[in-house]
């Protein structure tokens, strides 16, 4: 290495922690200034032989010129960052583009869905406008049951009614005839109930059947067992009490474990430990044989959930009226 | 439904406590609402004995009484004017909580301390007397808790009974079904009588005109009673289950209906004309009082209970006014039928009118419980009220109910349940529910009249599986996964339109498709269904559309300070014909916050509007497919400026400004933007597969090109002339200006495109560009006298 280039080298050295214009003006003052180090070069010129002359200056030339170039990138550098700065004001909102939200009782549906997609259940939907054959008859509901009166269901006929349950989806899905079935019935419902707290007239329900050869209860036990730790974390209980509903017998109540105490007891779940989820039990053999599928060979199992009732759990929300009236504020909340 | 605590350990030997019980109960069917004790809470008072009383020295009216406790003596203040040595008290401590909700403290009264209470009857809310202290029996231990000198405390049980199991509507039925969980032996008591009285035939007679409504009458006649008050201990389990004491009669027909689960009437014998029962359908329009003193209006498929002239009561709901039981009553007839359920039911619901008694024969009473039910009433009757009974039942008994046979196969449980359970067991449990078992393969049971739901294998299979315990049924842990790949394309679909809306700034709402009539009337929407039982006018028809509800989301938002927002919502219409169709809406009002706050804020407009249409088709894959016309249709739900889009043909949707008038329906002032879309269609012109096409590597040539053309002529004119003439290699055709000036004139505008050219085969050259542009520009020069701006 020149003795030149040593300069140059102890130069960018010098230069590199120079962040300021005053710093800047004192490395050129000592470098090029009346008493500079290249300034200084220039000076022992003077001594050398001639022949020598014009080389070494060529090359002192150079040296000055590249310092003074970097001087001065370094400059405008410097004051491009004074320039940037006092326009950035990192505190000020960024520009976000306006992104909208799935309603609640959606998001509750599709994660639902997810769930039984992944266990192989097809997701069927039908009419909302039923026939009382489909919405009663084909379920097995006694003539004499109350579900059938105008005090519970809202009729558009004698013949015509807004469906109470997704059910009927699953009686005319059977009457295609293909078995096995595994679907769910994602949809809304209709009951003749006054607005409060919690009822609305209008409500979303999923229903599940299963029919196949060799289903039992113990099967249903299973599915839902791993559809509720899916939902509400692996740690779930259920517990199955029995009731009666005419689609199914046996027929269970399913209640989940609280997620929030873990079954300990909590206001969300009344202190008893337990959440109510919805009915199921096997498929009535009357279901069958009245779509045609020999209740000897084939067993099923169904089961019933309301969206609502999970969404109002889920996020804590105190009045299902909420949920229909779509105020943004509430809306917005669900990411 | 409630039972008493105290009557179920009447009836059965069960060593459960109250919450055990209730947990039990629930976990066989019943499921306990509520749990709640009977009385006040006594806790903490306890049985004292008045040693001394003196009298207080600073005040005449307070006493200075020595009380024993047994373990203690202590001395208290007492006020009462009936306080004496000698007698046993209810002695209520320093911290004890009275049920008032008082707790005691020490006080000086007078300067004397007291350090207790003597209670009086209303101070423990046992009744209202309060004009002294309660004074015990003697036989009352010193120092024993008082609630333990009154006995177990009782607890009132809130049953949902469901309605497959009407024999749960009493305390025998609920007895049963202890005993079956918990392996118990259990009796139901039955009742011996001394007929002492007159042979029956000699003092009354029942005819049945309408055995198919009423197949059994069954009536005793008790003769010479004694109307009064019922013994305490049958006041304290009727007020334990909710009922009021009436007299002694009338509390034992409703304590054998709590008890067995049988309603009974008795009837004033003096007041049945020509002494005798004859049951037949009611006149059309018959009138009837009944004991509410209520006039009701009958119709002819109602059954009533009439005696040689008149009706005396409404079969199976409420008896009459005119022959009820009074202080005077001497001699009774005593009533134990069945009434057909779904006759009993349609009376009820017309009347109105839900009893105790209605509620059971609706959901179905045993047939053969009738003689019994009147057998403990009479035996009750007469140990309490007095009387003889008259010897023989007057028993009409016309369509009999005899018990059935049920098989059940071992073999069935298991396909079922899912579990083997030992054939022994499974007798064991039928047997316990009242069924008489012979067999083992298959097990015949016989089912007695009380438990008409046990008809068919699968009923008695549900019995078994849960007084074996569905929680001791194992939890399958493997799927039993059926292959079979069904597609639900509709449904997917219409959650790729709401997921693309969402990206596009809207909110999903749901509404209530349940609609009051003035928001069915959008100008050409169909008409809309009504429902023939709405809930109220504001729910009575059904969405013939969704722009309604949307409407009303909007209206809500704008009262509430939102001054800009976009909401969509995807769900059915329905129309006069009762079809439906899935549909999805949206609407953009107000202000758009785009998030460029530093920008300004503006109203939104049709471009905006056209845009997020644009967009959406994009997303769904529409917009190579679909050839999209405007055309301006007659003023509707939207204004002129409305866009029809079409595709292959037929209409997907609309959209546009929606007319001011559709608006102030919902008092909305403000500019609305919306639009439909008909979600089968799209979906049938949506591409379901996307195929990737390769694109250009050769550089792409841009050229700006600013025509002046006259007002008339439209953007779409333009881009379409241009894209016509441009050639292959014309990818792109973009407007991106649009100006207009007083040197252009007063009718002309300038429209600027970008135009960007691009070759699969070659690098174009500049040449080829400017060819293009010449082809171009004569090309809209000829159409629409387009020139270059200079
Ligand atoms: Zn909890």
């Amino acid at each position: 290495m020149s003795d030149l280039d040593k300069i140059l080298v102890q130069f960018e050295g010098d230069l590199q922690p120079v962040h300021s214009e005053q710093a800047l003006e004192e490395l050129r003052v000592r470098y090029l200034g009346k008493k500079g180090i290249v300034t200084a070069e220039f000076k022992m010129l003077g001594p050398l032989p001639p022949a020598q002359k014009p080389a070494r200056g060529a090359e002192l030339n150079m040296l000055k010129e590249r310092v003074t170039a970097r001087l001065s990138e370094r400059r405008e550098e410097l004051q491009a960052v004074k320039l940037a700065r006092p326009t950035i004001d990192l505190t000020m909102p960024g520009r976000r583009p306006q992104v909208g939200r799935l309603h609640p009782l959606t998001q509750i549906e599709e994660r639902i869905k997810r769930i039984f997609r992944a266990m192989g259940f097809s997701v069927e939907t039908g009419p909302e406008i039923e026939t009382a054959f489909y919405n009663f008859t084909a379920l097995n509901t006694p003539e004499w049951h109350p579900a059938r009166d105008e005090a519970d269901t809202f009729y558009l006929d004698d013949e015509r009614l807004l469906r109470t349950e997704t059910s009927p989806v699953q009686i005319r899905v059977m009457q295609r005839g293909k078995l096995p079935v595994r679907m769910i019935s994602p949809g809304r419902v209709y009951r003749n109930d006054k607005p409060d707290p919690s009822h609305f007239p209008v409500f979303h329900q999923v229903e599940g059947l299963y029919v196949d050869k060799g289903v039992t209860f113990a099967d249903l036990k299973g599915t839902l067992l791993f559809f509720y730790r899916q939902l509400f974390g692996p740690d779930t209980q259920l517990r199955f009490r029995p009731h009666y509903f005419p689609f199914t017998e046996p027929s269970a109540e399913v209640d989940a474990s609280c997620y929030l105490c873990g079954g300990k007891g909590c206001r969300l779940c009344k202190h008893t430990g337990w959440l109510e989820m919805g009915g199921s039990g096997m498929v009535d053999p009357n279901v069958l044989e009245d779509v045609d599928i020999d209740s000897e060979e084939y067993t099923g199992f169904a089961f019933g959930l309301g969206i609502e009732r999970i969404a109002l759990l889920w996020y804590g929300i105190d009045d299902i009226r909420l949920l229909y009236e779509n105020d943004l504020r509430f809306l917005r909340q669900f990411t | 439904m409630r039972v008493s605590y105290l009557w179920l350990k009447d009836l059965l030997d069960f060593s459960l406590s109250p919450e055990e019980l209730a947990h039990e109960l629930t976990m066989v069917g019943s499921e306990v609402e509520s749990l709640t004790p009977v009385g006040p809470d006594l806790t903490g008072v306890i049985v004292g004995y008045v040693l001394e009383v003196n009298k207080h020295p600073n005040a005449d009216k307070l006493s200075l009484c020595k009380v024993d406790l047994g373990a203690e003596i202590k001395e208290v203040i007492c006020g009462a004017p009936n306080v004496a040595a000698g007698q046993k008290i209810a002695f209520a401590g320093i911290g004890v909580t009275l049920p008032n909700g008082l707790t005691l403290d020490a006080r000086k009264i007078r300067g004397v301390t007291s350090t207790g209470m003597i209670c009086s009857a209303r101070e423990l809310q046992l009744n209202e007397d309060h004009t002294g202290i309660m004074v015990l029996r003697e036989d009352a231990l010193i120092g024993q808790p008082l609630q333990d000198y009154f006995g177990t405390r009782d607890y009132c049980l809130e049953l949902e009974i469901t309605l497959n199991r009407p024999d749960c509507l009493s305390h025998v039925g609920i007895a049963r079904e202890i005993a079956a969980a918990l392996k118990l032996e259990f009796t139901p008591p039955s009742y011996t009588i001394a007929e002492t009285g007159p042979p029956i035939e000699t003092l009354t007679s029942v005819e049945i005109e309408e055995p198919d409504l009423c197949p059994r009458y069954s009536a005793r006649v008790i003769q010479g009673v004694k109307v009064g008050p019922s013994p305490a201990w049958m006041v304290k389990r009727l007020e334990a289950v909710g009922l009021r004491s009436i007299n002694n009669v009338v509390d034992i027909t409703n304590f054998v209906m709590m008890q067995m689960g049988h309603p009974m009437h008795a009837f004033d014998y003096h007041h049945l004309e020509e002494h005798r029962v004859v049951v037949k359908c009611a006149e059309p329009q018959e009138k009837f009082v009944t004991l509410d003193e209520v006039e009701r209006q009958l119709d002819s498929r109602m059954l009533l209970i009439c005696d040689g002239k008149q009706g005396v009561a409404i079969a199976g709901v409420m008896g009459g006014l005119k022959s009820e039981i009074t202080d005077a009553t001497v001699d009774l007839l005593l009533e134990s039928a069945y009434f057909d359920p779904v006759n009993t039911r349609r009376t009820s619901n017309f009347l109105n009118l839900t009893t105790d008694s209605s509620k059971r024969f609706e959901r179905g009473a045993d047939p053969n419980a009738t003689v019994r039910a009147l057998d403990m009433a009479a035996a009750l009757i007469v140990k309490y009220a007095g009387g003889k009974v008259a010897s023989g039942v007057a028993d009409a008994y016309p369509r009999k109910f005899e018990p059935w046979n049920v098989e059940l196969r071992p073999a069935r449980v298991t396909a079922i349940v899912g579990i083997e359970i030992p054939t022994a067991e499974l007798q064991d449990h039928l047997r316990r529910l009242g069924c008489q078992i012979e067999g083992s393969d298959p097990i015949q049971a016989t089912i007695p009249t009380f438990r008409f739901d046990l008809e068919r294998e699968i009923d008695l299979i549900e019995e078994v599986a849960r007084l074996h315990g569905y929680n001791q049924v194992p939890t399958a842990d493997r799927a039993n996964v059926a292959l079979d790949v069904v597609a639900a394309a509709q449904e997917t679909f219409e959650e790729k339109v709401c997921n693309a809306l969402v990206r596009l700034g809207f909110n999903q709402v749901k509404t209530s498709p349940l609609i009051a009539k003035s928001e069915t009337l959008l100008r050409d929407y169909p008409e809309a269904l009504k429902l023939r039982n709405p809930g109220s006018e504001d729910m009575a028809y059904l969405c013939n559309g969704l722009l309604p509800g949307l409407l009303k989301v909007a209206a809500h938002n704008l009262n509430r300070d939102n001054r800009g927002f976009r909401i969509f919502e995807s769900g059915r219409v329905f129309h006069k014909d009762f079809s439906e169709k899935e549909v999805v809406a949206g609407l953009m009002v107000g202000v758009q916050d785009l998030g460029n706050w530093d920008q300004g804020l503006r109203s939104v407009d049709f471009l905006d509007l056209k845009g997020a249409v644009e967009s959406l088709l994009q997303e769904l894959s529409l917009d190579k497919q679909v050839f999209v016309y405007y055309t301006i249709e007659g003023a509707g739900r939207f204004t002129a400026d409305v866009v029809t889009v079409m595709a292959s043909e037929r209409q997907i949707g609309l959209f546009g400004q929606l007319h001011p008038k559709a608006t102030a329906i919902f008092d909305i002032d403000v500019p609305i933007f919306g639009f439909e879309f008909d979600v089968a269609v799209l979906q049938g012109q949506s591409e379901q597969r996307i195929s990737y096409k390769p694109f250009s590597s050769f550089p792409a040539l841009q050229r700006d090109l600013a025509f002046v053309v006259a007002e008339s002529v439209t953007t779409g004119q333009m881009s379409g002339a241009i894209i016509n003439a441009g050639g292959e290699d014309l990818i792109r055709c973009e407007l991106f200006d649009v100006y207009r000036s007083d040197q252009l004139g007063a009718d002309k505008k300038s429209l600027a495109f970008r135009l960007i050219f691009q070759s699969f085969k070659r690098t174009l050259t500049d040449d080829e560009a400017d060819l293009a542009i010449k082809q171009i520009m004569a090309s809209v020069d000829r159409a629409f006298g387009a020139v270059l701006r200079s």
